[in-house]
């Protein structure tokens, strides 16, 4: 579903993101982590279509995002690490506002609504400011805004950052739910636990550079046979 | 086109939230107060408008009577587009390079000709405000057929999207080349305040050389004509909206309304869709951070006292902050400026002068009255130029979501306070001195006056910055997004300079009527002086003693 090839983004002399080869399959839940300033949210902003590569190519569900990044986008839902969401609207005239980019009819928005607001335990707070939002809650609304039209490609930057236990409970299982309609999910994390115990596949990337991906268990094998993947971890980008 | 009537819509919902959800509005705590003092400045300016209003209205009714009305409606539409390139420069790289809704809008499927041809639209509305205060009472003064009206509507909006597409192309093709400069916000934030400052200073001087021309009637109808003619050149869409408005052939002012209408449309959609990529591209190289070559080379500082690393740090902060430096550092030197540029420039300049000197001459030198004189132009002098260049004011407003730094760290709250209060004092001293230099040159006051005026100066200083700084303490608005908001948005400082202003109006006034009624001399100055001197000295010293106690008791409050 998601395929880089090549990929470099440099920000001055700095090479964040150095030929970055990735493939991420349909239905799959990938992991991407890394240490700060590894290059995974510059990663994640190529792919979204924040940022530009400066080469290589990337592509979701086989349209090349330089051809036709609207295609793209279209199949694609992100949430970044911090999200900035519209402080003067409430939360229906967010979702509203994304149902009508999505051109989502007003039965399934409204379904979509009502069911991920329950999900969420955020149905009292849709008519509220977000601005009067805690920083749980704004992650919330940006998720339902993220799963509102169901979206084939699922990217998060660190999606449990904010969220209280029971929130990232419903997240995972959203997660794992997806997946098995044939969604692709690809998010960031620095909790291993949650990469460990969530994820089909994960990659490590260190200074810009893939430097494992494979399976939990292909990874173990290949690095570290009885070792944790937080040791691993550790050990890769030391 | 459905995504961009769906951007559209939501640039209007989030610039007009109070109006168009007034109950969220009302709910939130954090739009409430934004929406009332929203609605008090609108009360408080009101009035302003209202009178403004009025006089131009008031001078359609002069110029119609000289046969001038047409000259009139040319200059509101000149004023009028003038004002929407001014205010349209710093509004279209606010809203294209400096907003985080663009980031957002990026990964959604809105193509970026659609979120280029929104921002330019929710601008264009924006702008529009002015013409309802400007080009809209004077059309409905001006008065004319079905089609003047409808001229005016569409004109304004016409010429408003044409104004605005043109600004954003070049701007768009000037960041391509300056968006890798680094802290380009902060510099640009400075370019366009000394561009207020410059179209401040050089209306004034147009003013003035407008005055020393001496226009006779007969030459009258040639000048108006070579003035349109130059002014036709630089802005054609004010020539197209003119003939429109005035031409008398409905079929002149028609092919002029549609021809400024399709312009307009043409030249919004050719910056939309050919405009689109190198704003993304300009966009893109604007959120990388520019890298400095040559690092400087910093000496690692000694140890200093806990109170001086806060003053610094509070002197650095608004130094470097482009916001907190015009509203704090430099007011000293810009109200100096912006006051005295009109009397000097103009014929009345002389004459003020050698009032102000007359005034001065009339006193009765002597050791006490000198010293009277300069305290109390330092105690006065200094809360009119002073009291909006003091730092305390807005101290811990400043420090925002930062808060807990200031909450955990093991400093003392001695330190804090007087930390806060030595920045304050420095910019505050150092405000007035431009004042006090050109004083200085326009009296060449005897030494014993210039340092009472210091004194009265240092001791006001104290006084306002505790006051100041209590006032922060009680209630400091933490909540901010941006130091603009901290800075302009802060009820705190309108109080605390309206305070200010009403309690020198008092001094002032009280002094005035006890010198016409004879309760006072020249003598008596030297008294007053000292009483005030006392009273600031004290009301400080309260300020300073509350400040600690509170500073103590609120710290784990401010939430």
């Amino acid at each position: 579903m998601i395929e880089l090839k090549g990929v470099v983004k440099s920000f001055g002399e700095k090479r964040a993101v150095d030929n970055l080869d990735l493939t991420v399959e349909d239905g799959e839940i990938f992991g991407f982590i890394g240490p700060n300033g590894a290059g995974k949210t510059t990663t994640i902003k190529m792919i979204v279509g924040i940022l530009e590569a400066d080469c290589g190519e990337i592509k979701v569900g086989g349209i090349r995002l330089q051809e036709d990044p609207l295609e793209v986008k279209r199949m694609i839902s992100y949430v970044p690490d911090n999200p900035f969401i519209y402080e003067k609207m409430t939360g229906y005239q967010y979702l509203n506002f994304l149902g009508d980019v999505y051109g989502l009819d007003k039965e399934s928005r409204n379904m979509s609504i009502a069911r991920y607001a329950q999900a969420f335990e955020i149905e009292e707070n849709l008519k509220d400011y977000i601005s009067g939002y805690s920083h749980g809650m704004q992650q919330k609304i940006a998720l339902i805004g993220a799963l509102l039209h169901e979206p084939k490609v699922l990217i998060l930057d660190e999606p449990m950052v904010g969220l209280d236990p029971k929130s990232a409970f419903t997240l995972k299982e959203l997660m794992k739910e997806g997946c098995q309609k044939g969604r692709t999910v690809f998010f960031s994390t620095h909790i291993m636990e949650v990469a460990e115990k969530l994820c089909h596949r994960i990659a490590i990337i260190n200074h810009g550079k893939i430097v494992a991906v494979g399976t939990l268990e292909e990874i173990k094998s290949k690095f570290k046979e009885d070792g944790s993947l937080e040791e691993i971890f550790l050990e890769l980008t030391e | 086109m459905r995504n961009l009537w769906n951007l559209i819509k939501k640039d209007l919902l989030l610039e007009f939230s109070f109006i168009l959800n007034p109950a969220a509005s009302l709910k939130d705590p954090k739009t409430r107060k934004r929406s009332l003092l929203y609605l008090l400045t609108l009360a408080i300016f009101g009035g302003y408008l209202i009178y403004f209003i009025n006089y131009l209205l008031g001078l359609v009714d002069i110029f119609k009577a000289q046969g001038l009305g047409e000259l009139f409606l040319l200059l509101g539409l000149v004023t009028y587009t003038s004002l929407i390139i001014f205010l349209g420069i710093s509004q279209v790289l606010s809203k294209l390079y400096f907003s985080d809704d663009i980031s957002m809008l990026l990964p959604l499927p809105v193509s970026a000709a659609d979120i280029l041809g929104s921002k330019l639209i929710s601008i264009t509305v924006n702008s529009l405000l002015f013409a309802l205060i400007t080009v809209l009472p004077i059309s409905i003064k001006y008065g004319g057929d079905w089609f003047f009206y409808l001229s005016a509507i569409l004109g304004a909006v016409a010429a408003t999207l044409l104004t605005i597409s043109l600004i954003a192309m070049i701007e768009i093709v000037l960041m391509r080349f300056f968006n890798r400069l680094p802290n380009l916000k902060s510099l640009l934030q400075i370019v366009s305040m000394f561009m207020v400052i410059i179209f401040v200073l050089g209306f004034q001087w147009l003013m003035k050389l407008g005055q020393d021309m001496n226009i006779s009637p007969e030459s009258l109808p040639q000048l108006i004509e070579e003035l349109s003619g130059k002014i036709y050149l630089l802005l054609p869409q004010v020539k197209l909206w003119m003939i429109a408005l005035t031409e008398s052939a409905l079929w002149e002012r028609l092919g002029a309304l549609l021809l400024l209408l399709a312009s307009a449309l043409i030249i919004w959609q050719l910056v939309s869709r050919l405009g689109s990529r190198l704003f993304i591209k300009g966009l893109a190289d604007n959120r990388v951070i520019a890298v400095r070559k040559h690092m400087l080379k910093r000496k690692t500082p000694g140890v200093r006292p806990v109170f001086l690393d806060i003053a610094l740090k509070e002197i650095a902060e608004i130094l470097k902050t482009p916001i907190y430096f015009f509203n704090i550092a430099s007011i000293g030197v810009l109200i100096p400026i912006l006051l005295m540029f009109p009397i000097l420039i103009n014929e009345g300049g002389d004459n003020f002068l050698s009032d102000i000197n007359g005034l001065y001459g009339a006193l009765e030198f002597s050791l006490g009255n000198n010293i009277g004189v300069g305290l109390l132009i330092g105690l006065l002098g200094s809360i009119f130029f002073g009291v909006t260049s003091q730092s305390a004011v807005s101290s811990i407003t400043r420090e925002g979501k930062r808060l807990w730094l200031v909450q955990t760290l093991p400093v003392k709250v001695k330190d804090q306070v007087n930390g806060r209060l030595v920045a304050s004092y420095v910019f505050q001293t150092v405000g007035i001195l431009p004042s006090a230099l050109i004083l200085w040159l326009l009296l060449r006051p005897p030494l014993e006056m210039v340092v009472a005026f210091f004194l009265g100066v240092g001791i006001t200083a104290w006084m306002t910055s505790n006051l100041g700084l209590l006032i922060d303490i009680l209630r400091p608005k933490l909540n901010w997004d941006n130091p603009q908001e901290a800075i302009k948005q802060n009820m705190n400082i309108f109080l605390f300079v309206m305070a200010s202003f009403g309690y020198l109006g008092l001094i002032i006034f009280s002094l005035v009527k006890l010198f016409e009624n004879k309760l006072i001399e020249y003598s008596s100055l030297l008294g007053i002086g000292l009483v005030i001197l006392v009273l600031h000295a004290l009301l400080g010293v309260i300020g300073y003693i509350l400040s600690r106690r509170l500073f103590k008791k609120r710290l784990n409050k401010f939430n």
